[in-house]
């Protein structure tokens, strides 16, 4: 899985890094159980402080995506606890999204294309 | 001889760097290269008219490349007809520097005039990194154990000429035997080695490349890049070993200056074909996958300075794969990097003002005068004035029975100048042209002088005008 971290992006790197990770985990591309590279590993792949991947480890590991351990290094966690439902965060970001794509004249049919396209099968 | 031999191994070290720098850079087709004059080949230099402006720039700093390659050429072959050795020295040395600049021209106009094209074409740096999550740290390539059989071999070798020069093992050396010169020379050949190690493992864990979305093409280019390399070092090593067996032998079997040269001429020979190999095998491996592979173009031309000087602020690495040619390079923004920038340049003018004044010292004879009062001996910026009147003695002999072991100072083949214990006498001072074949040894109530004038006439004047 390639990740692409944007400079100058107003997203903290952090962010972009468990974002993305995240979004491996959910497209496939990160398999259940899969490693991942030891935190000086990818600070220095990425060319970054190494606080900053363990700052996205720590935040990955509390929301319960990976676990950690001194022994193995990280690793995506075999079953992600399904809640079912989105945070308020990410209610409020849905919210914005939708708005924003009515506003542009999205119709709802091309949306749902999107979120299919997205979705995947 | 000696010059003769200084400038084989010159024109050896020199030549083939200027064919490799000048292939490297100056490529025939552009089209399916990594880089064009240190500016990433992209899609958007494929259109035809693209394409064209290019091939122009290409062009035109080739053919440049070519007869500044040619004058340099004939510049090195004329090197060799310099007549005074340390005359010689001094300029190949500053030549080589010079060349190694003066070749990367073109390449520097061209880095120049395509960074301004992509602007043009209104392609502007979107700042993205790349990171391969599944090959982060894990592509490796260097054979660690060939390369500590190669250092322990060396070191076997480096062990056996201490105990030789120590007398513990009982062999005759034809040359410096006793005087722990074997043990120098094979350390200074082997210390090589020792450099090697760290930057081995330095380079074996270097970033990986992003060239493709695809994590196994990614491991695979990483991996046979770093394996090139792991190749290089470890032939490198055991080159080095091979060196240091031989000057072992030539030590123990011959009794000549000139072997010992004609190895080290062989030797850089060795290291410069091995370096045009790797560096065939680079760009092979890189049309291989820039042409079939690539999927991913990073687009960090902005933060490489005329090229090939790499300046990023927002790269805490400091070791990064070099935009062209062979091994790694330093981010100049890296506090270390800017350190190693300032230690290189201060080395880089350090050696020149060096070879300079070494140059000027050889070439420059002494001047002895007598103004009346006081004899003077003049080299260069430093005098040495004796007082006539405090002179006790004075006598001349000639060099045959001159044996100066020097305490402080300068012991030139054409300048002793300086503090020197002179047939067991110590603590006397030398302004000697040994070219003169004769010295005027001066005694004072405090010290002893030996002086002479850079011919025979000219000290035997001398010692007529101090007799009287």
């Amino acid at each position: 899985m390639i990740i692409k971290i944007n400079e100058y992006s107003d997203v903290p790197i952090y962010l972009q890094i468990r974002n993305q990770i995240v979004m491996g985990i959910s497209s496939g591309e990160l398999s259940a159980g899969e490693q991942l590279p030891t935190v000086r590993a990818l600070s220095a792949e990425i060319g970054i402080n190494t606080m900053t991947v363990s700052k996205a480890y720590q935040i990955l590991k509390s929301e319960g995506y990976i676990l950690t351990d001194r022994k193995n290094g990280a690793r995506v966690r075999m079953e992600i606890d399904q809640s079912r439902s989105l945070s308020n965060e990410n209610k409020d970001e849905l919210k914005r999204i939708v708005s924003e794509a009515r506003i542009s004249g999205i119709t709802r049919n091309d949306f749902d294309k999107m979120i299919d396209e997205m979705w995947g099968n | 001889m000696q010059n003769f031999l200084l400038s084989i191994i010159m024109f050896i070290c020199i030549v083939p760097a200027l064919l490799i720098m000048y292939f490297i850079m100056y490529p025939r087709e552009w089209k399916n290269k990594k880089r064009i004059f240190g500016i990433n080949n992209r899609k958007e230099f494929e259109t035809e008219k693209s394409a064209e402006f290019i091939t122009t720039v290409a062009e035109t700093h080739r053919k440049q490349a070519t007869v500044i390659l040619a004058i340099l050429l004939v510049l090195s072959v004329l090197c060799f007809f310099i007549p005074v050795f340390y005359v010689q020295m001094t300029v190949w040395t500053v030549f080589i520097i010079i060349a190694l600049v003066v070749i990367a021209i073109p390449y520097i106009l061209g880095n120049s005039e395509l960074k301004k094209y992509k602007k043009c074409l209104g392609i502007v740096s979107d700042n993205v990194l790349y990171a391969d999550l599944k090959n982060a740290g894990n592509v490796h390539a260097l054979n660690t154990s060939l390369l500590a059989v190669a250092n322990i071999a060396g070191l076997l070798i480096l062990v056996l000429s201490l105990l030789t020069d120590l007398g513990i093992v009982p062999i005759d050396l034809k040359v410096f035997n006793g005087s722990f010169v074997l043990t120098m020379s094979i350390g200074a050949v082997l210390f090589t080695n020792i450099i090697l190690i760290p930057i081995a493992f330095m380079v074996d864990h270097s970033r990986n490349q992003v060239i493709s979305n695809n994590s196994d093409v990614n491991a695979n280019y990483n991996r046979a890049v770093k394996k090139l390399f792991s190749d290089s070092f470890i032939f490198f090593t055991f080159i080095d070993d091979i060196v240091a067996l031989i000057l072992f032998a030539s030590f123990i079997l011959l009794n000549s200056e000139v072997t010992m040269i004609a190895i080290m001429g062989i030797y850089m020979l060795v290291i410069m074909g091995e370096m045009a190999v790797y560096v065939s095998k680079r760009t092979a491996l890189d049309n291989r996958y820039y042409a079939k592979e690539s999927t991913i173009v990073a687009d960090d031309d902005d933060y490489w300075i005329l090229g090939m000087i790499y300046y990023n602020p927002n790269d805490s690495k400091l070791n990064v794969d070099k935009r062209y040619g062979m091994g790694m390079t330093v981010n100049m923004a890296h506090p270390v990097g800017k350190l190693i920038g300032v230690f290189c340049v201060l080395s880089l003018v350090a050696s020149i003002i060096v070879l300079v004044w070494i140059g000027m010292m050889g070439a420059t004879p002494i001047k002895v005068y007598d103004n009346g009062q006081e004899i003077v001996c003049h080299h260069l910026w430093d005098e040495l004035k004796i007082e006539k009147s405090e002179i006790v003695s004075v006598e001349k002999g000639d060099l045959k029975e001159f044996k100066a072991v020097k305490t402080a100072g300068t012991g030139m083949d054409n300048c002793l100048k300086g503090k020197f214990t002179v047939n067991g006498e110590a603590g006397c001072t030398l302004f000697m042209n040994p070219q003169a074949d004769m010295w005027i040894k001066i005694n004072t109530n405090e010290k002893t002088y030996y002086i002479s004038d850079n011919t025979k006439e000219g000290t035997e004047s001398i010692y007529e005008a101090i007799s009287e």
